[in-house]
């Protein structure tokens, strides 16, 4: 008897090991070998960081490493980070890194590989760590020629959002097809006095082309003719002059005034506020504009997959991640530092308040699932999830020279959105840039 | 003469010592020198060290694939040549410089003749609110314009709307974008211009113009003949200074707040492009080749200002 229930004990015990997650100290390594040691992380002025900087007291307490925390806004942590790895004065020991620069900065040698650090059993307790748990599509997000550069630290991909009690007084379905999506633009700007749907139209290979790709790939679009065995150029193929005609004119007729210099923050608080009725951005606005304290919308919003074209569906992918300086002189500090603040009993703490773990785990565990599940009504849990089982790394494609590239197209597109010039000639224009950029480059000759 | 006067002074002072400059060490000998050595190293090292790096830097290849510079002569300057979004580029700084400076000098001066007198109430209170918008950070600047440029919430349009007109799309049409991000530099920087033409007006002589009002000039003449040869120098000091900064901060901060650039190219200054080629696409090379010629452009401006007679009295 007293068998039987230690067994059925053992069991359950088993059974709920995924939703407990082993905590640091269960590690092992010696947590305390860079004791003493104290380093400079710059930071993204971001949900995640302000969440994460409410859990150091925790490290410092678990290894005797002081951390400071320098945090920017995006494009000046950019610039303080670059001047700081091209001249390697070594200040920052870590950095949080858009996961678009680890080709650029691999390439420069700028970081810290980390295959070393992982597989060195005295840094690294790979059975506590598991890798293998970070979503596979950002695990290949951070690599660059087979090996890894840093660690994913959050997470998005884009979503649709909608308004369900809009689509249900109009007798609208959820559009699964960019043909749906524009019968219900123009349904509800014919019969609402809201704007139809928001996209971003401001500039730049993380501005308006990191939604349009989605829209590109699925009406058959490529940016090369094959990454990345043939760099060519494609960018004024008809597929991609298809999407950019489709992407501004959805805009010109259905959007808000002034559209072509929206940029996200435009787009999520024209969510919040209720001024447009869809969007299709990234996923972590979710928990935002389902928030009560935050948005006026509130509980009214519903999430589903990007609309599929013929060239498929194609949602994006983002991380911001944690990466070494190659010029630190703290490496084991940062190492250990970044390993703690991405494992799974760590980040599941953040996750279950931000809502972007980058654990496969932590996704699939009940605790995480339940905090999220007042966001539409699990429709959003459901919606990333499904999103993120089919992201490629190379939804925008990772190459050096990408954000020159990525940003020409998104100059391209804007001044399709504004009305200065036709799809094709600012596509035709672009190719043209671009591939003069490939050849100096030596993608092509 | 002087010299003897002081040599016998300090002889006089000190007759048991010789002149320390004519006997003794270096130290002694140089002694002045010495003294303000340090600020002149700090000087060098802050300011000529860079610039001659950076001369280096735009002769040489540094981007994502070389990870360090490497020399390669003129090319970066060749390309310049053939780079069509860098001419295009100058030609938007060209237009937005004089633009935002002749009107600039325009409202400045005609504002600061209308406040040019003596006993006017409350004129401290108009010209302290007059000079507030040059005292906000230009990244400030920008976001609180972005806002109120807004076609959907911004105050303008709100505005324009309670007159029943149908504002435009500012800084997301290809038609006012430009128009827009002038605007906002001709509202920031009209109150130096404005302090500039006060400080100048209030130093003229009395005398010219009481004696043109004894001969019985009209405002017009007097403003003609004697306001505006007189304040000349003034003029021309604070327009270089405009045209200076305007090249510098005015066309980068508030405009990468606002537009980036866009929509498309249409507010795409040099600057901004320097800084894409540089820090986004990280072709410091490129970027720096693009500097030195608009510090080269720059230099040949404020020489020609010289000539012009900025620094009249020392010429003459």
């Amino acid at each position: 008897m007293l068998r039987r229930l230690l067994l059925v004990v053992l069991i359950l015990l088993v059974a709920a090991a995924p939703a407990l997650a082993a905590p640091a100290t269960e590690a092992n390594i010696d947590w305390r070998q860079a004791e003493g040691a104290s380093i400079i992380v710059a930071m993204n002025l971001h949900m995640e960081t302000d969440e994460l900087d409410a859990q150091l007291a925790e490290f410092e307490e678990l290894t005797g490493i002081r951390v400071n925390f320098q945090i920017y806004p995006e494009i000046e942590l950019h610039q303080k980070t670059l001047v700081d790895l091209a001249s390697g004065a070594g200040i920052f020991d870590v950095i949080m890194m858009d996961f678009m620069f680890t080709p650029q900065y691999a390439a420069a040698k700028f970081i810290e590989p980390l295959g070393p650090y992982l597989n060195d059993p005295s840094l690294t307790d790979a059975d506590w760590f598991k890798a293998s748990d970070f979503m596979p599509a950002l695990w290949d997000a951070v690599s660059y020629n087979n090996e890894v550069y840093a660690l994913p630290f959050t997470v998005e991909t884009t979503t649709l959002f909608y308004r369900p009690d809009i689509y249900a007084d109009l007798g609208l379905a959820v559009p699964n097809n960019y043909d749906e999506l524009w019968h219900a633009a123009e349904a509800i700007h014919a019969n609402k006095s809201m704007d139809a749907i928001g996209l971003r139209g401001m500039r730049g290979q993380g501005m308006n082309v990191y939604v349009f790709a989605g829209f590109m790939r699925g009406f058959g679009g490529k940016f090369v003719a094959d990454f990345p065995n043939d760099m060519t150029p494609v960018i004024n193929s008809p597929e991609n002059i298809a999407a950019a005609d489709y992407y501004a004119r959805i805009l010109q007729e259905f959007g808000p005034r002034g559209v072509a210099s929206w940029d996200w923050l435009e787009v999520l608080s024209g969510l919040q506020e209720g001024t447009i009725a869809m969007a299709i951005d990234a996923s972590n606005f979710g928990p935002v504009i389902d928030d009560y304290s935050t948005s006026r919308t509130a509980g009214k919003w519903g999430y589903a997959l990007v609309p599929e074209g013929p060239g498929g569906r194609h949602p994006s992918i983002y991380t911001h991640t944690l990466a070494i300086n190659a010029a630190s002189r703290q490496k084991t500090a940062a190492w250990l530092f970044i390993q703690w603040a991405t494992s799974e009993d760590v980040q599941i703490e953040r996750a279950l308040r931000s809502g972007q773990p980058t654990r496969q785990s932590i996704w699939d565990s009940a605790a995480f699932r339940e905090a999220m599940a007042h966001v539409g009504n699990g429709q959003w849990i459901d919606a990333s999830v499904r999103s993120l089982d089919i992201v490629s790394a190379d939804y925008r494609p990772r190459f050096e020279h990408w954000r020159q590239f990525g940003d020409q197209v998104g100059i391209a597109l804007q001044s399709v959105i504004a009305k200065e010039q036709s799809a094709e000639s600012a596509f035709n224009a672009a190719q043209k840039a671009i591939e003069e950029l490939m050849r100096s480059a030596g993608y092509i000759k | 003469m002087t010299s003897t006067a002081k040599v016998t002074s300090s002889t006089a002072v000190h007759p048991h010592h010789t002149d320390p400059r004519k006997s003794g060490g270096i130290w002694e000998r140089y002694f002045h020198i010495w003294f303000i050595s340090p600020v002149v190293v700090f000087l060098l090292v802050l300011t000529l060290v860079p610039t001659i790096y950076l001369f280096y830097l735009s002769l040489s290849r540094w981007d994502v694939i070389t990870g360090t510079p490497t020399f390669n002569g003129l090319m970066n300057y060749l390309n310049l040549w053939r780079d069509q979004v860098f001419w295009a580029s100058l030609r938007r700084t060209l237009v937005f410089v004089s633009a935002s400076v002749s009107s600039q000098l325009i409202l400045g001066f005609a504002m600061a003749l209308l406040i040019n007198r003596p006993h006017i109430k409350g004129i401290g209170v108009v010209r302290t609110l007059i000079i507030l918008p040059m005292s906000i950070t230009p990244i400030v600047v920008g976001l609180m314009w972005r806002i109120l440029y807004n076609p959907s919430f911004g105050l303008i349009n709100a505005f324009l709307g309670l007159l029943g007109i149908v504002g435009p799309e500012w800084l997301g049409s290809k038609d006012t974008a430009l128009l827009s991000v002038i605007l906002v530099d001709i509202w920031q920087w009209t109150p130096f211009m404005f302090l500039m033409m006060t400080a100048g007006l209030q130093s003229l002589p009395a005398e010219p113009f009481e004696a043109a009002l004894v001969d019985g000039a009209s405002g017009f003449q007097i403003l003609r003949l004697i306001t505006l040869p007189l304040m000349k120098p003034i003029i021309l000091v604070a327009v270089l200074f405009r045209i200076i900064d305007g090249f510098k901060v005015s066309t980068f901060d508030s405009i990468f707040i606002m537009t980036k650039g866009g929509p498309g190219s249409i507010t795409q200054t040099l600057n901004i492009y320097a800084f894409l080629t540089g820090f986004e696409w990280f072709n410091l090379g490129y970027a720096s080749a693009m500097v030195v010629f608009t510090l080269v452009l720059l230099t040949i401006i404020g020489r020609l200002f010289l000539r012009m007679g900025v620094f009249r009295e020392e010429m003459e």
